[in-house]
């Protein structure tokens, strides 16, 4: 392999066919004189040779022909693998001294003596860690054991996303699982129902995570009270969820204090049986009877035997997976469940009632009111709540959440309007970005951001014994 | 290292070779070759070896030179005037038809001598089955010391050379390599085939080094008791005195014709022997017009029948010939395979800012760097 140019952080290679086996994403150091470039590879293709149309058109016109040929020094063996030179594009990364990587686009190695070298995983695994101290192994990358810190998730915002059934949901549970068992406590938003089954093995037996997996299923063993939802909750559901209007709205609120002076508490059924008895116009009157029946219908709110969210928390020691099964509601329902226990969440933890917590939300779009995002990123992160974000769609994330990333795994993309959106992250270059996450095979993802050191890294993902329950369900049952 | 192990091979496994008669010509020639070259190769093997860490610069272009047909020819054929030799195809005999061309280019210039790759191929077509045989790429170091034993060992190291001093050694040595070649694999076609009709590029005049008078009359010697029939279709069109013929000259015939003019030749060429007869010869109706040299035993216009009859014409030129300039011919991928074989020879190539500078700058002084 030798260079062919160099242009700031832009660097090409020729190789020979079979010298190279190098494919997008990996690393290669060149060292000319102790100084080492690292080189992140993100293209390979054929090289653009003088005469190759020619020769192949000669070929190509000779196809018919039987050819017999005395080539006594073997020229022919050479121009096949001329033929099939590789054109290999990189980006620099920096120059790595001491240990470290330091910016410098300047230096230009030789072109006939430098050495040009696959890097070690050690090294990139080196490069790219923090001072974290709680590894997470996500999978393999050039032969080696590529893991990050479960630090560096921590605080922060993350992003997985990539095509259907490249992995993502796959991933999730590797970092939530292993959030777990390091103490941490994680929300899942699920809506597919897939990870409810993080107790089992495959083999059946209990995984290392059953003691901390509790599923929370809305209308069964998840059911609220309204105290304990609140005045402002309630409030935000009938108006963002149910689309009440706005004099509505404002009798309701009267409704709601008038009934706790009454009745001392405020109930579902308290506020159904008042609407029915006082003096409403009649058009606030169906308009809010039609609401709260529809609340009731969801079977969330039970005034009776409610469920406290914050003992539910902390009854769990050591780390815990609330899995929050929103699999079986009607989509009302769901972002009725998703509002309710996201202000549960914020309330909880300004008043220090609960821990800072990872909230794992697979297309949030989905159960996720417009208005939340930029909480999410801003309010709910100061708070303690740290967003994992999952998506096959990635235009339904703001552009704004993703320049505000600290983490992005990213899965295989083919469309190019995907793959723009995405580029607009700070953390990384759309070049990277695109000829990378194109050539992706599934259950590889590019890892980019504060998990590896903003030194982009390319793993194939691990296998996880668990027993998934992530597969797409199927008419006709197993496929292929 | 020159390898003669796995000098041959078949790279087309379809339209393998038949069976039956044809059987005495299908036979892999790699024995033929290797012999016929055997002492060419050990010679030119030995002379790569002897410049072992060798500085040797390369060159970025090569300029392809192309003769001219002279243009007095035209003055003197519009004063004596043309008749034209009707060809016909129907009643023609289908023959074999074999093509052989050579090609040469330099692949490393050092100040003492340069580093010269030729190579050669045949192309056979029997009625409807067309194969092609490829000979080489040989390399070969050349300096004024050895050039006249190279050559030699390339006819056979039967005959000594000493005409060396004629011809300028960085600008000549390339083609007179390729002509002597050409000439070796026209000889061996001669002595293989029967009853074929031999297309050679170029003419049949004999000249000082490339074309030794003997040579050549020994090939066409050779040609006759075998059956054989040649016709040489010099490359260059010559379009331009056709043009000229047709415009001045009322030609009463329609293509394919021939116009005898081995009378006009003789008188030109003083220099060079002209063996056997030369025509122009038009022989499709869209195609232009060629110099075609012959030696033949039957009427030309029996023999380009039969060419006609058993080949095709691209542009008014045999395709077998034109196939046989492709194969041989060598392009910029031929030359950075051969420099990198050079190269792992442990000689050193590196690009000079000019060949001339090179030259008068001996560098490299046969010295290892
Ligand atoms: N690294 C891996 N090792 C073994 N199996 C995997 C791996 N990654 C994914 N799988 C399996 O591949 C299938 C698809 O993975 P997953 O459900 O995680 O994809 P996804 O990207 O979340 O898909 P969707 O977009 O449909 O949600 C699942 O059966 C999963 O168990
Ligand atoms: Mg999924």
């Amino acid at each position: 392999m030798k260079i062919l140019s160099k242009n700031g952080d832009k660097i090409e290679f020729l190789a020979a066919p079979g010298e190279d086996g190098l494919r997008r994403g990996d690393y290669v150091i060149v060292s000319d004189g102790g100084k080492k470039l690292l080189v992140q590879i993100l293209d390979v293709n054929y090289a653009e040779l003088p005469g190759i149309l020619e020769d192949t058109l000669r070929e190509l016109a000779s196809e018919p022909l039987s050819l017999k040929i005395f080539d006594p020094y073997d020229v022919g063996s050479i121009l096949t693998e001329l033929k099939d030179s590789r054109l290999i594009v990189g980006k620099v990364r920096g120059v790595v001294e001491d240990g470290s990587l330091r910016n410098d686009l300047l230096w230009l190695p030789s072109r006939l003596e430098s050495r040009i070298e696959r890097a070690s995983p050690e090294l990139i695994m080196e490069l790219s860690s923090s001072a974290g101290r709680r590894p997470i192994i996500i999978g393999e990358s050039m032969n080696g054991i590529i893991s990050i810190n479960a630090e560096d998730l921590d605080g922060r915002l993350t992003i997985i996303t990539g095509k259907k059934e490249t992995g993502k949901s796959h991933l999730a549970k590797i970092l939530i699982t292993s959030l777990a068992e390091y103490g941490a406590k994680v929300i899942a938003l699920d809506v597919n129902g897939e990870y409810i089954g993080l107790s089992m093995r495959i083999d059946g037996a209990l995984s290392d995570v059953a003691d901390k997996h509790v599923v929370l299923t809305p209308g069964e063993n998840f059911r609220v009270s309204m105290e304990d939802a609140g005045l402002a909750t309630i409030t935000d559901i009938l108006r963002y969820i149910l689309n009440t209007p706005a004099t509505s709205l404002r009798e309701f609120i009267r409704l709601w204090r008038l009934v706790k002076k009454v009745n001392g508490k405020v109930t579902l059924r308290g506020l159904i049986d008042a609407i029915g008895r006082v003096q409403l116009h009649e058009s606030v009157r169906d308009a809010l009877m039609s609401r709260l029946l529809s609340l009731e219908a969801t079977r969330f709110f039970d005034d009776e035997n409610p469920v406290k969210i914050d003992s539910m928390i902390n009854s769990v020691k050591e780390g815990g997976i609330f899995v929050i099964n929103l699999s079986k509601i009607s989509s009302h329902g769901r972002r009725i469940v998703v509002e309710y226990v996201l202000s549960k969440l914020s309330t909880l933890l300004r008043d220090g009632l609960i821990d800072p917590l990872f909230l794992l939300a697979e297309e949030a779009h989905l159960y996720l009111r417009e208005t939340y995002w930029d909480d999410l990123i801003t309010r709910m992160r100061h708070i303690g709540i740290f967003p994992i974000l999952v998506t096959n769609q990635p235009d339904t994330i703001p552009e704004t959440i993703y320049r505000q990333a600290d983490n992005i795994f990213l899965f295989n993309f083919t469309n190019e309007s995907d793959l723009n959106y995405i580029s607009k992250t700070a953390r990384i270059d759309s070049d990277t970005v695109k000829l990378i996450a194109k050539a992706l095979p599934p259950r590889h993802c590019l890892m980019i951001g504060r998990i590896v050191n903003d030194l982009p890294i390319v793993v194939k993902v691990r296998e996880m014994p668990l027993k998934m329950l992530g597969e797409t369900k199927l008419v006709f049952g197993l496929r292929g | 290292m020159l390898n003669l192990s796995n000098i041959y091979k078949h790279m087309k496994p379809n339209n393998p070779v038949g069976r039956g008669a044809m059987t005495q010509y299908q036979q892999p020639q790699i024995n033929g070759f290797k012999s016929l070259f055997k002492a060419f190769l050990e010679k030119s093997d030995r002379s790569l070896s002897s410049i072992k860490g060798v500085k040797l610069g390369v060159e970025t272009s090569e300029v392809f030179v192309q003769d001219e047909w002279p243009i007095q020819l035209v003055e003197r054929l519009l004063k004596e005037g043309v008749k034209p030799i009707k060809v016909s195809v129907e009643d023609a005999a289908s023959r074999r038809v074999v093509a052989i061309d050579t090609s040469s280019i330099k692949v490393a210039v050092g100040s003492k001598g340069v580093v010269v790759a030729i190579r050669g191929a045949l192309v056979i077509r029997e009625w409807s089955r067309i194969w092609a045989e490829i000979i080489g790429p040989f390399m070969v170091y050349i300096d004024y010391d050895g050039v006249g034993e190279l050559l030699s060992s390339m006819l056979g190291g039967e005959v000594r050379l000493d005409y060396w001093g004629d011809y300028q050694l960085y600008n000549s040595v390339q083609k007179v390599l390729a002509g002597i070649l050409e000439k070796r694999l026209q000889e061996y076609a001669v002595e293989r085939f029967k009853d074929t009709i031999l297309l050679f590029d170029g003419s049949l005049s004999a000249g000082p080094l490339d074309n030794p008078t003997w040579l050549v009359s020994r090939i066409i010697d050779g040609a006759r008791p075998r059956g054989n029939d040649i016709l040489a279709f010099s490359k260059t069109s010559i379009l331009r005195v056709w043009g000229e013929l047709i415009t001045s000259l009322k030609l009463d015939a329609e293509p394919p014709y021939v116009v005898e003019m081995t009378w006009a030749i003789k008188e030109l060429e003083m220099r060079v022997k002209v063996l056997g007869e030369t025509y122009l010869a038009r022989l499709s109706a869209g195609g232009e017009g060629f110099r075609v040299d012959a030696a033949i035993r039957k009427s030309i216009g029996d023999v380009l029948g039969s060419l006609l009859k058993s080949d095709s014409l691209i542009y008014g030129y045999p395709e077998t010939l034109i196939l046989a300039h492709d194969l041989c011919t060598f392009n910029k991928m031929d030359l950075i395979a051969m420099q990198s074989i050079l190269r792992r020879r442990g000689i050193k190539l590196f690009k000079p800012t000019s060949i001339r500078w090179l030259l008068f700058r001996p560098i490299d002084g046969g010295e290892p760097a």
